[in-house]
């Protein structure tokens, strides 16, 4: 099953307004015809509409999913984009780390050691 | 030495691997005359440079002559063979070439482009090195981290466990533990 990316890497944010517009409208299309229970993702931007979709609708009520972000073993320092984005917003309902230096910067995350 | 005609007896490979980059800078130093003098003096019979999207092209060398046996490839559906027939590798950033390398307890330098405009790999790269998991290097050093290595000092990897991830998702969605 293929989704849309929001933005390639290296695409120019301005055309990324427009492809995460796309991107957001067809995650909104799977989230409804698959009202999953569970949202397990590890970045990268791929997964930031379909959480942010998951999310609205707790918002609004249907607690249909749960949304679990792990982020990848190569951010040892810094978070990825879509990391921050989900810490920051405190979409993810749990937020995993490989790597104890993330952990004592963003202190409401799970530092779960290397998974790879 | 002996006949290195097939170089089956004492065949020591070096691999390097750009994965699906383009690493020109790793490439062009790897098949310097300094990088593979080097590589012989630490005795290495043969290098295999997997060059991916890259424009430099290495010289090939049979290494009849005594000299470091050279040959290159762009891609291949999986390097793990070449990992498993090399003595040392010598990679790119990618997290997927690092573990893939480490998990089969190959000594590895990773070897960071410093091109590359967001370089949050070479986080990773910098942390396993602090851990002595591997050498780290860029292209101008990797000439002398090849003469100093002591791959004996490398601390092997431990493979990392996915269950700690499980056991909290499990406990979050109130499974009962096991």
């Amino acid at each position: 099953m293929q989704i849309y990316r929001s933005r390639e890497v290296g695409q120019s944010y301005v055309t990324s307004v427009w492809t995460t517009l796309v991107a957001t409208v067809h995650a909104l299309w799977l989230m409804i015809k698959i009202r999953p229970q569970v949202v397990l993702c590890n970045g990268p931007g791929t997964c930031f509409p379909l959480c942010v979709i998951a999310f609205i609708f707790k918002v609004v009520g249907i607690r249909w999913s749960s949304i679990f972000y792990v982020e990848s073993i190569a951010r040892v320092k810094k978070l990825s984009l879509s990391g921050l984005l989900l810490y920051k917003l405190q979409i993810a309902d749990q937020f995993f780390v490989q790597w104890p230096q993330l952990q004592r910067k963003y202190p409401r995350a799970h530092y779960v050691g290397c998974l790879m | 030495m002996g006949d290195s005609k097939d170089g089956v007896k004492g065949k020591r490979v070096v691999f390097v691997t750009v994965g699906t980059t383009c690493f020109d800078a790793l490439v062009k130093v790897v098949d310097s005359q300094q990088v593979k003098d080097e590589l012989l003096r630490r005795g290495y019979s043969n290098l295999l440079i997997q060059m991916g999207r890259g424009s430099y092209l290495p010289t090939k060398s049979s290494g009849d002559d005594g000299s470091l046996a050279v040959d290159y490839f762009t891609f291949s559906s999986s390097i793990a063979d070449h990992l498993r027939s090399a003595s040392l590798v010598i990679s790119h950033a990618g997290s997927g070439s690092i573990f893939e390398t480490l998990q089969l307890g190959k000594p590895l330098i990773v070897v960071v482009n410093e091109d590359l405009m967001d370089n949050h790999q070479s986080e990773l790269a910098e942390e396993l090195a602090e851990r002595r998991h591997l050498y780290c290097a860029r292209p101008p050093t990797l000439c002398q981290t090849i003469a100093g290595m002591d791959l004996k000092s490398l601390v092997p990897y431990s493979p990392g466990d996915a269950t700690p991830v499980a056991k909290l998702i499990n406990r979050y969605l109130g499974f009962p533990e096991e």
